[in-house]
Parts: C-alpha cells; sequence; structure tokens
C-alpha cells in the first residue's frame, strides 16, 4: 500500500477509535450523574 | 437533499434541543450554568474541548486553504494543536488553584485586581462574539451548500437551536451536545475523507493528478510568510475564554492536563482530515469556491442515508464552537463585568436568571453580526488580532510565574491593543513595509510594556490578593 494511502487510512482509523473509547466513557459518566 | 438525508438532519436537531431541555433540571446554579458544578472528567472535558476549538475554520476554513494552497496552511495552522498541547501540559493544571474562579478575568483579578477584571472583560467579550459571529456565518455556509437555502436564513435556523439549548441548559447542555458533536465530527468527517479519495481512485491518483507543491511543507510560502502564520495560530486562540473556562471546570489539576493535552493531540489529526478533504474537493470539484469545499463533497461524493448525517456532523463541527462561545460572552458578561462593577450583591438565583437572558441576547447579536460577514477565515482573523496582544501575555506569565502588578497588566493590554489596532488598520501600512503581522507587533509591545512596567511598579504580593473574592487552593 502507498505510504498516503496508509497515512489517510491511519489518522481516519485513529479518529473513529478516539471516537468510540470516548464516547462509551462519556456515556458511563452522564449515566452516573 | 434524499428524505432520509432531511430525516437524519432532523433528528439530530431534535436530539439537541431534548438535551438543552433535559440539562434544565441540572442547572440550579451560575457555577452549574458557568462550569457545570466543576466535574468535568477528562475523556468528556477532551471531547468537550476538541469539539469547541475544531470549528469552521478547523473543517471548511483548512480544507478550502488546501483546495487553494496545498498542506502548506495545515502546517503553519498546526500551531495552534502545539499550543493546546503546552498549555495543557503547563498552564491547565496550575489553573485549578483558583478556587471558585470561572472565567480569565477571575484569574487576572487575583492577580492584578479590579481594573485588570475589567478590561480582560470587555477583551473577552470581544473575542468571544467576534468568533461567535463566524461560526453562526459557518452555520448558514452549511446550509446554503447542502439545502441549497440562503445563508440567512440557515443561520437563523441553526443559531436558533443553538440558542434554545445553550440557554436552558448553560455549560450541562454545552458539554452533553459537544460530546455528542465530538462523536459525529470524530466519525463521519474522516469517513468523508475515506469515501472521497476511494472516488478519486486512490491516494496514488490523488498525488499524481495535484500540483507538487501541494504535498509540500512550505508550498509556495515565504518562510516570512509560514513564520507569521504559525504565530498568529500559536497565539491567537490559545486559552481564550471558552477553552481556559473548561479547564475550570475539571474537578481537578490531573483531569485538566489530560484532557487539555488530548485534545491538542486530536487537533493534529482533525487538521489532516479536513485538510486531504480539500485536496480531494480540488480534484473532483475544480471549478467550485474553496469554501464550500468540504460541504460540496458530503453533498455530492457520499451516498444516500450518509449525507444527512455527515452533513448533521458538519453542522456539529460549527454548532459545538459557537454554544462554547456564546456561553463564555454570557458568564463573561455576569461574572466580569454586571457582578463585578454593577451589581456586586446579586444573589445566585438572580445570577443564573441573567446569565440566561444575556446568552439570548448575545446570541441574537452574534446572528446581526454574521449577516454582516463575508468570508469565514476573515471573520475569524478579524477577532484572532485581539486576544493574544491584550490579555493572553499577562494572563500566562501571573499563572506561571504568580505575578502581580496591576499596572504592568493594563498598560501592557492597552498598549497591545493600540499598537495592533495602528498596526493593521493605522494610515503608514507597517504590515506591507515590515512583513511583520499586527498581532505580532501587538504582542511584542505588549511582552515589553508589561517586563518594564512590572520592573518599575510591582505590587507586594498582599494588596493584589486582597482585591479579589477569587482564592487560590
Amino acid at each position: 500500500m502507498h505510504w498516503y494511502q496508509l497515512l489517510i487510512y491511519s489518522v481516519s482509523a485513529l479518529s473513529v477509535v478516539t471516537a468510540v473509547i470516548i464516547g462509551t466513557m462519556a456515556y458511563r459518566f452522564f449515566r452516573q450523574k | 437533499m434524499h428524505f432520509w438525508d432531511l430525516l437524519a438532519l432532523a433528528a439530530y436537531f431534535v436530539l439537541l434541543i431534548v438535551i438543552g431541555a433535559l440539562s434544565t433540571r441540572r442547572v440550579k446554579s451560575s457555577d452549574d450554568f458557568a462550569v457545570a458544578g466543576n466535574r468535568i472528567t477528562w475523556p468528556i472535558l477532551f471531547a468537550t474541548l476538541a469539539a469547541s476549538f475544531l470549528g469552521g475554520g478547523a473543517s471548511m476554513g483548512r480544507a478550502g486553504k488546501s483546495f487553494t494552497e496545498g498542506y502548506v496552511f495545515m502546517f503553519a495552522a498546526a500551531a495552534f494543536p502545539l499550543a493546546t498541547v503546552l498549555a495543557g501540559w503547563f498552564i491547565a493544571p496550575k489553573l485549578k488553584r483558583y478556587v471558585g474562579a470561572h472565567t480569565v478575568g477571575d484569574i487576572m483579578a487575583h492577580h492584578f485586581g479590579a481594573p485588570a477584571r475589567l478590561f480582560t472583560g470587555l477583551f473577552s467579550l470581544v473575542y468571544c462574539i467576534g468568533i461567535l459571529g463566524a461560526q453562526a456565518l459557518a452555520i448558514g455556509t452549511v446550509f446554503n451548500a447542502i439545502l441549497g437555502i440562503d445563508v440567512s436564513t440557515g443561520i437563523v435556523v441553526g443559531m436558533a437551536v443553538v440558542l434554545l439549548y445553550s440557554t436552558l441548559g448553560g455549560m450541562w447542555a454545552v458539554i452533553q451536545t459537544d460530546v455528542l458533536q465530538f462523536l459525529m465530527l470524530a466519525v463521519f468527517v474522516p469517513l468523508t475523507l475515506v469515501i472521497g479519495v476511494s472516488q478519486v481512485g486512490g491516494a496514488e491518483a490523488l498525488i499524481a493528478r495535484l500540483p507538487e507543491a501541494h504535498f509540500s511543507v512550505m508550498g509556495d510560502y515565504s518562510v516570512g510568510l509560514f513564520i507569521s502564520i504559525f504565530i498568529a495560530y500559536l497565539l491567537g486562540e490559545t486559552l481564550v475564554p471558552p477553552y481556559t473556562q473548561r479547564a475550570l471546570a475539571a474537578p481537578d489539576s490531573r483531569n485538566a492536563k489530560i484532557g487539555y493535552t488530548l485534545a491538542g493531540g486530536f487537533g493534529f489529526l482533525f487538521y489532516f482530515i479536513s485538510a486531504s478533504i480539500g485536496l480531494v474537493a480540488l480534484v473532483l470539484f475544480p471549478d467550485i469556491s474553496p469554501d464550500r469545499a468540504m460541504p460540496e463533497l458530503i453533498r455530492s461524493a457520499l451516498p444516500i442515508g450518509i449525507t444527512g448525517l455527515v452533513l448533521a456532523a458538519l453542522l456539529a463541527v460549527v454548532m459545538s464552537t459557537a454554544d462554547s462561545y456564546l456561553n463564555s460572552s454570557a458568564v463573561v458578561f455576569v461574572r466580569d463585568i454586571y457582578q463585578s462593577f454593577i451589581d456586586p450583591e446579586v444573589n445566585d438565583r438572580h445570577r443564573l436568571w441573567i446569565e440566561r437572558w444575556v446568552n439570548l441576547a448575545i446570541g441574537v447579536g452574534a446572528i446581526i453580526f454574521a449577516l454582516y460577514a463575508t468570508s469565514i477565515i476573515d471573520a475569524l482573523l478579524l477577532s484572532y488580532a485581539l486576544w493574544a496582544p491584550t490579555v493572553l501575555i499577562p494572563f500566562v506569565l501571573a499563572v506561571l510565574l504568580d505575578l502581580n502588578c496591576c499596572r504592568a497588566a493594563l498598560w501592557s493590554m492597552l498598549a497591545g491593543a493600540g499598537m495592533t489596532i495602528l498596526w493593521k488598520w493605522g494610515p503608514f501600512e507597517f504590515e506591507q513595509l515590515t512583513g511583520l503581522s499586527g498581532l505580532i507587533a501587538g504582542v511584542l509591545t505588549n511582552i515589553v510594556v508589561f517586563t518594564t512596567t512590572y520592573k518599575l511598579f510591582r505590587l507586594p504580593h498582599i494588596s493584589v490578593q486582597a482585591s479579589t473574592s477569587v482564592k487560590e487552593g
């Protein structure tokens, strides 16, 4: 795979994974409050 | 637009209003309205801060710039996420020392006394309303690009929703909608990029179809221009009222540090994604206006059903910034101006009532401002020019070095503002003559005046502490 394609996929995947983790933690936070 | 796209968009708006209505129950005091009762842990701080600083400039603005100039502007503007990481590491943890503080003005008053609070409050208000107006314009631009309705109607409709939930639920509504908006922008904006790149024919095809300069760090910029933009983004938006307010809303220094630093790190990712979308749009739609690069890609390149969600995500990007600046404007006005200089005896219930009405009034004012602005980036930069040369330097020095000198703060703020105005809008065209931007000239003036005055007139620490109600913990 071309390095630029890999960079675009990696950055996009990292963004989505961050959203999943933060979303899960935020759900627990607001459910407790 | 397809029916399902409109339905997704409508559902998103309804959800925002429901969150605002439900948050009303949590807002029982001014503390709840301004800093959500100081209970925001780092994941929430991270999401709300990232959603707040990733607005119209970081999305459509960044895509538009890479559309015309390539990645160079992204590299220069990456100074802002860098500044956020540094602020998270060095400044944000120290802000939790100021027990009971809601605003930058509270901290300035602690170090420099009541006059510094007044000036900080006024500069904060100008800055917040300027950025709010720019975001309101961005909301109208998104509506216009996707639905085809005129910009003015888009501004009024989008801002009405923001006004409704932020007035009802204050900071609690703002952080909850910010988290939702962060999740949408962190999922759907990268999705737009991945789909767009595949439509171009892959990354290699993208490189082959664009000028080489679009992929270089310096592009067609001179070193001076690059450094000038880098410094403008390093200082222009750093520790502005809504971001400082979020650090103050954390329960302790550790949460403030982690949330702030991670949000800065995420900024780098989002800048790359937005700028890359601009390049994809240039290949697919070379004849459009740069400001429309991102909305046009969403409207034209994405499949039915996804378009509505991604449009909602794009609106989320700008609405989450608008609600933060709106909330900050109201809190700054009530805390730094009304409570400090008009009615110091105001009780908490009345203060909350005033904060809600001021929130509404400033929102309506920003809509009027937005109707006269012509470009998202230009409007943002007009407001950028004032923050760093006035409040930022004395604020950072005070927090880092625990300095106390009322005259140094006041004179440096006034000198910085005066120099910036003279440099940018005076009769002598200093910017063209020297190559230095008004912001840099203002910041240098501020530093020189502050340090000189501080050495001449520094006051005993105890006399300043007596003049403010904010206590160090």
